[in-house]
């Protein structure tokens, strides 16, 4: 649930299509943990993907043939 | 050439510069994890480097790529060795490694090469390593001419990055 405060706060952060709070939390990091970050996030969107994949692949195979 | 059982479907571009840097590779990293390093907050899924053209570095280019596997990245999926021969003069290689995607390229945006952009570059400490990194101003100074829309967005994030970093 999000209170007010942290609506009004994300409105804020979010108001010229950036988000500001994002860019100081990232700027809080060594460029090495910049860097490792990147790579977590490619690896979770790549395991995402393939999931989204297997679901297509079984969805398709359990739809019955005309 | 790689071998069958070579996967090119994982991404561990952490590894794959730190694997250029053991191999004595001189390079400047540029493009999305060039402006990660320096604290923009993108993902991006490829590493880009502009690479010094010298004889010698080339022929560390050669031996590194057979080291990670390196095939042509391409729509088809035929495998064919990266064209080494082309990075001796103003051209580029898009490979697929068994640690993930890597841009070599001579030139990017302006004809601008190693030798013209290494004064503008930041060096960082990457698991031991020092790094040459193209800095944020001058990514984001070449990116302005851009006409891509993924350019235009990720330029917003890079300048508010910068007005950030200049705050501090």
């Amino acid at each position: 649930m999000i209170s007010t405060k942290q609506f009004v706060h994300s409105n804020q952060t979010m108001a010229s299509g950036i988000d500001k709070g994002l860019i100081k939390m990232f700027l809080k990091m060594t460029p090495e943990e910049r860097i490792l970050s990147n790579d977590n996030a490619v690896k979770a969107i790549m395991e995402l993907r393939n999931a989204f994949k297997q679901h297509q692949l079984s969805n398709s195979r359990s739809e019955p043939s005309a | 050439m790689p071998s069958n059982n070579t996967s090119y479907q994982t991404a561990d571009l952490s590894l794959l510069l730190k694997e250029l840097k053991k191999a004595d590779v001189d390079f400047i990293l540029v493009g999305g994890v060039a402006a990660v390093a320096q604290g923009a907050p993108v993902t991006t899924f490829d590493l880009d480097i502009v690479h010094c053209r010298s004889t010698a570095n080339i022929e560390k280019i050669k031996k590194f790529l057979k080291s990670v596997d390196a095939i042509q990245r391409r729509p088809d999926d035929k495998i064919i060795a990266p064209d080494v021969d082309a990075l001796k003069g103003k051209g580029h290689a898009l490979i697929a490694t068994c640690f993930g995607p890597l841009d070599i390229l001579a030139v990017i945006e302006k004809g601008l090469g190693y030798d013209e952009l290494l004064k503008d570059t930041i060096e960082i400490e990457f698991q031991g390593f020092k790094i040459h990194v193209l800095s944020l101003d001058t990514i984001i100074a070449l990116k302005k001419d851009s006409k891509r829309p993924e350019d235009q967005y990720r330029l917003q994030i890079l300048e508010e990055t910068l007005r950030q970093m200049s705050k501090k």
